[in-house]
């Protein structure tokens, strides 16, 4: 056996496994996603109270175990466990989409410590200030750089010619291209999302941004209505799969 | 599992279906079942085929239930039935087996309302999958005046009593939650009778 990993870690979610034991699936500073079980989880009041809960922020220890792709969880010890972002549903939904998609775009075992950081800043961001859409966007368009998906939108992703200002004819986001076509490159991409100049501009902005500004916290509602669906097709289109909790975001719409 | 006689690998497949049960303990079972007198085996069969028939959910409270045995039986629990019950309070929990935690704790003398499930955005569950609309119905056209609210001291049953109160509280009633003696990622069903009655002890309105 090999000897155990340490690692500060945030719980994106687990399954209760058998009669007594779960299976979580972490976020790791240091060894990316790690999915383990932990013995008598289920059951025991004493060995991992607090800790397993989606969202805790832990130090985990886990060891590999021969023939198997689940490692063994031995211990978690509470860093920081949210409290407060279990006092609003707005809150739950929000934590749990940005855990949902980090899930989903970042694949078992690869080390990113700057998606940690992300999911970490995220996290906190939403339960000291609430729900938030632009920061939601953010989010987003900063995750899926990190993970190595990032969209193209400065320019059309075929004929690369640029978005020319004033034009009212919208462009398309294709997420199986990867980005957004102009409007002839787009002719037989029907099922592509229109965004208009104005949120084509907002978003490219945001992409580029490091760290979320007190003006990006203000998106205007067209850049919203027409990003946000976008975004939440590609991220599907790049995790290959459904995302439980996106519809749960406009169900306690509050922005 | 080829190397068993057929009647014997069937039996482990069934077995094997069941939560916690693997194929080596499932054969372990099915030698004692051999060697069990036929009557004590015939008896197991008989009760197992009988759950399903005579146990029903209470129409009223969704907790178990005997099966109404004639048309114009009511269908309900023993709970809903018992003129005792405090009539004015309910106490809502995710699962059957977490109503017959909370009977055992002996602190509560009210009703129930059991949801079959919790709120969960990572599992896509929200509320019209769960019992809720019966709930409110209850809560609407009867003299109920306070809702306790038992899920599980988790991310999901936090969701989900925040949901409650946030339907019901328009209705005129006291949402009330149990006393936080849980600890988060708890689960009811296998907290001590003691911790229990604490925490409905001490409830907090929500
Ligand atoms: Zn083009
Ligand atoms: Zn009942």
């Amino acid at each position: 056996m090999r000897s155990p990993c340490v690692t500060p870690a945030i719980v994106l979610r687990s399954w209760p496994f058998g009669e007594s034991d779960k299976i979580v699936s972490f976020f790791t500073e240091d060894h990316g996603k790690v999915t383990g079980i932990a013995k008598g989880a289920k059951r025991s009041r004493k060995r991992f109270v607090n800790t397993l809960e989606p969202f805790s922020l832990i130090n985990l220890r886990f060891q590999d175990r021969p023939h198997s792709t689940l490692a063994f969880v031995q211990a978690c010890d509470p860093i920081r466990l949210f409290k407060d972002l279990t006092t609003s549903l707005e809150k739950i939904a929000y934590a749990s989409y940005l855990v949902e998609i980090t899930d989903g775009l970042a694949g078992e075992r690869e080390e990113n410590r700057r998606i940690f950081e992300h999911l970490r800043e995220g996290l906190i961001f939403v339960e000291e200030n609430g729900p938030s859409l632009s920061f939601l966007t953010f989010f987003e368009l900063r995750l899926l750089k990190l993970a190595g998906y990032q969209p193209i939108l400065e320019h059309c992703r075929r004929c690369r010619r640029h978005f020319q200002e004033g034009s009212q004819i919208p462009w398309r986001f294709s997420p199986r291209d990867g980005g957004v076509l102009c409007a002839p490159c787009s002719t037989f991409r029907r099922e592509a999302i229109p965004l208009s100049g104005e949120a084509l501009d907002a978003l490219a902005e945001l992409q580029r941004a490091n760290r979320i500004l007190p003006h990006h916290l203000s998106l205007p509602s067209t850049v919203l209505r027409e990003g946000r669906p976008a975004l939440l097709r590609f991220i599907q289109f790049q995790a290959n799969r459904e995302l439980k909790s996106a519809p749960f975001l406009d169900a306690f719409y509050s922005e | 599992m080829s190397t068993y006689p057929a009647p014997f690998a069937r039996l482990i497949r069934e077995l094997c279906k069941l939560p916690g049960i693997g194929e080596k303990t499932a054969a372990r079972l099915a030698f004692h079942m051999l060697k069990e007198k036929r009557e004590d085996v015939l008896e197991l069969a008989e009760s197992i085929g009988r759950l399903r028939t005579e146990m029903d959910l209470c129409r009223k409270c969704f907790g178990l239930s005997e099966a109404a045995q004639r048309s114009d039986e009511g269908g309900e629990c023993k709970v809903c039935q018992d003129p005792r019950r405090d009539r004015e309070k309910i106490c809502v929990v995710e699962e059957p087996a977490d109503m017959i935690a909370v009977e055992r704790s002996q602190e509560y003398k009210g009703l129930y309302h059991v949801l079959h499930g919790t709120i969960s955005p990572l599992d896509g569950v929200g509320p019209d999958s769960l019992r809720i609309k019966e709930l409110l119905s209850r809560v609407q056209s009867s003299a109920i005046r306070e809702v306790i609210v038992a899920t599980n001291p988790t991310v999901e049953g936090e969701a989900t009593a925040l949901y409650l109160s946030k339907v019901i509280k328009p209705l005129g009633v006291k949402v009330t939650r149990i006393a936080r003696g849980l600890p988060m990622g708890g689960d009811l069903e296998y907290t001590d009778a003691v911790t229990l009655s604490k925490a409905i002890e001490g409830r907090r309105e929500i």
